[in-house]
Order: C-alpha cells, then structure tokens, then sequence
C-alpha cells in the first residue's frame, strides 16, 4: 500500500548519499507516515491532508537547507585542504582574472556608454567588444593573485609547484591567442559597432592588425623612406609587446612562487595584496619606459625589459630567502 | 602543512535548545522536540540541526525498536550524549556570568 511521502522518498534517493537518506530524508518520511495514519485511525481527514502538506514543505525546506549546508563545508573544505591546491589555484586565478576584466571594462562602460548611447550605436554589443583587450593583462595580474591567495602559508611542494607554472605556460597561450588575433578582431568591430562604418571601408590602426598583418606593415616600414620613423618605431613596439605581454603570465607565476617562499609576507592578507598591486603597477611603469625608449630610438629588445627585470627580481628572491633558511 | 586551529565547541541557540529538552526528558523523537519546543523549532530543518549535532558528538540516534503497526517507515530517536550535557553546562555557565558581568558593569 503507498504511504504518503513515498514519491518524495525515491526521487531523493536518487540524488542523496545513504547517510542523507538515513539522516534526514526517512526522519521527515516517517514523521510525516506516522502522523497521517494516526489521523486516519481517528478519521480526521482534514488533518491528514494538512499533514501531507505539512510534510511535503518539511521535506523541501530540510533538502535545501542540507544542500546550502553541503555547499557551504564543501567551499570550506576547498579552500583548506593541500590535496586540492591546484584546483585552488585554478579557480583564484580564475575569480582574479574575471574581477579585473569585470573592473577594466567597467571604467569603460562608465566613461564611454553615454558617448556611445548618445551616437546611437549599440551600446551593448560596443562595450562586449573591449572585453578581449582587458584579459591579457587582467590575466597576468590573475596569476600573481591567484596563486599568491590559494597557496598563502601552505607548504608547496615540487608536484604543485610544477602544475603551478603548467597553469601559467597554458595562460601565457591563451594571453598569445588573444593578442594574436581575438584584440584586433574585437577592436575593429567595435570601431565598426561605433562608427557604422563597414569594416572593409574603416582602415585599421595597428592594434587592429593581426600579427601577420602587422608583420608585412613592418617591412613596409622598414624598407622604404619610412625606415627608423616614428610610425616605425610605434608599429615595432606594437608587434613585440603582444609576444612580451603574453609571456606575462609565466614571469607572474614564478614571481608569485618566489614570493610565496617570504613567509613573513603571507602572515598579512593586506600586506600581500599590497605586494601584488605594487607588481603590478611597476610592471606598467616598466612597459611604458620601455615604450618610450624605443621612441627615443633604442633597441626594440627593450620591450622585453619589464619581463626580463621581474625574472631576475625573482631569482634574486629565491636566492635570498634559500641563503636565509641555510644560515637559521 | 594544512593551517588548523583547536576549535571551541560552539552551540548555537536552536541546539542548546535541543539539548535542554533532551537532557529533560533523555529520549524524543524529531516531531516531539518541534512540539516540546512550541514551535522554536521547524519540522523541516529539524533534522538538520540534529544531523549537525549528531557529527559534533552532542546527541546520538536510533531507529525505534518496533516497527509501526500500519506501515511506514521507522521512526529515529535522539538521546544527548554525556558530551553535550557537558557542553550545555559550560555554555550555561559562561552565558550565566556574561550576564552577571553586563549587570554589574557601571554604566
């Protein structure tokens, strides 16, 4: 004979543990069977519908105040265990890069909708298109953060260490990709989304050149009248920053790696988002000293400065701190 | 090397509530805690709280002996530990002299 709750019951069974069903799931079946038939025995029929929907919202109410709970110890146990460090890295990275492209398009879309809503362009759809060019640099500074917060005062050791730097060689690709091809294809359909002109008819600007394209403009430039000036040096600078840039997020992750072996630093959540953010903007200062030095007419190598600065910066930290724990 | 702390056991309302009427009337099923306790406690998220306190070591279970004459599935039975009685003592004590200490505070 079917009791009341037994639908509820088998559709929990079929996404709840054994230790749930026991737990909680036949409790709340069983009060609710126990109760029914007790008013049958008394012949209050009322009271027995009351209970089954008495029931029915227990059930529910109990599943999902289970399943927040589940969620809730799951997140703790995440952000806990070694075991699942290089999930954690993966999934800081992750939040970090998103944040920061959320921030850098967000500063567009306040400075620029009312322009663009004034022009009657698609709004919308012109701001989506500057979403590629936040993410190489969004997710070079992701890395540093990323990595930094998931392994704050944890021991890392070789295995997480090398799936560390696997996680920022797989970024240093995606930033290339992006850079590659995706920015100059977004920034010139924004420029179209704007202005309403066809692609075709709007002219590209060099960051809106692939790096093919931006290639054969380079030996245009070089090998005529133009050869050293200053639509050289920028188209120059242009093509070997998006390679220096890409190469970012791998010069993050062992920062953050030789960073992480300063202890003292990780004791303070503050003092370590300080640390990160003052990487950052050095970085920047670099990348536009570099800028302007190729300009001034130095070697276009300079681009690679920034890069080249923090590996040596990092060398110079491991070096340290190895130094520090051989004389303790 | 995970990063942990020795923790306090903490007992919030809903389970020291819990533990006083057990540790009245040392066995109850779930539904006759949400009646003892006029309603302070839900039918639905009852058993969550008991499953909570179960992994704490505040209270233990068991299904009831007979199985019911009209069908159904067996009912569970709860019973405080003689770890969560000492728990709700100590709590008992601290929240006693907390609010002895707010009284006595000069304003």
């Amino acid at each position: 004979m079917k009791q009341p709750g037994d639908r509820l019951r088998s559709l929990a069974a079929r996404v709840c543990s054994a230790r749930t069903m026991e737990r909680l799931i036949d409790p709340v079946i069983a009060d609710m069977q126990y109760e029914h038939a007790d008013a049958a025995r008394r012949g209050a029929l009322w009271r027995g519908f009351w209970i089954r929907l008495a029931g029915c919202s227990a059930f529910w109410k109990g599943a999902a105040m289970h399943a927040i709970e589940r969620v809730k110890g799951g997140m703790q146990e995440w952000l806990v265990r070694d075991d699942l460090a290089i999930g954690r890295v993966l999934g800081f990275i992750a939040a970090a890069t998103t944040a920061l492209v959320v921030l850098d398009n967000l500063t567009y879309a306040l400075g620029g909708a009312k322009a663009l809503y004034e022009k009657q362009a698609d709004t919308a759809l012109a701001l989506l298109f500057l979403v590629p060019q936040a993410f190489p640099i969004a997710i070079s500074m992701g890395v540093l953060f990323g990595i930094l917060y998931a392994m704050r005062l944890r021991i890392v050791t070789t295995g997480v260490r090398r799936a560390t730097l696997a996680i920022a060689f797989c970024c240093t690709l995606a930033s290339f990709g992006t850079l590659a091809w995706v920015v100059p294809a977004s920034n010139q359909a924004f420029r179209v989304a704007v202005s309403g002109i066809p692609s075709q008819a709007l002219s590209k600007g060099l960051n809106e050149l692939t790096l093919r394209e931006l290639r054969w403009e380079l030996h245009r430039l070089n090998g005529g009248l133009m050869r050293g000036s200053v639509q050289a040096r920028d188209a120059a600078f242009t093509y070997h920053m998006r390679f220096a840039l890409s190469v970012a997020p791998i010069v993050s992750g062992l920062l953050a790696l030789g960073l992480l072996k300063v202890r003292r630093l990780q004791r303070s959540r503050v003092a370590l988002g300080a640390v990160a953010v003052m990487t950052c903007v050095c970085y920047y200062v670099l990348m536009y000293a570099s800028r302007a030095a190729v300009f001034d007419g130095w070697s276009v190598a300079v681009v690679w400065m920034p890069n080249i600065v923090f590996v040596v910066g990092t060398l110079f930290l491991v070096t340290r701190t190895r130094q520090a724990s051989g004389t303790v | 090397m995970t990063r942990r702390r020795d923790r306090l056991p903490t007992l919030p309302p809903k389970e020291a509530l819990i533990l006083q009427l057990l540790a009245r009337d040392r066995e109850m099923y779930g539904l006759e805690l949400v009646a003892t306790s006029r309603r302070r406690l839900k039918r639905g998220t009852v058993y969550v709280t008991l499953g909570r306190m179960e992994k704490k070591g505040y209270v233990t279970s068991r299904l009831e002996d007979a199985p019911p004459s009209a069908g159904g599935l067996p009912r569970r039975i709860y019973e405080a530990t003689a770890f969560g009685k000492r728990v709700l003592a100590a709590w008992d004590q601290v929240a006693a002299r907390l609010i002895r200490s707010f009284r006595d505070e000069p304003a």
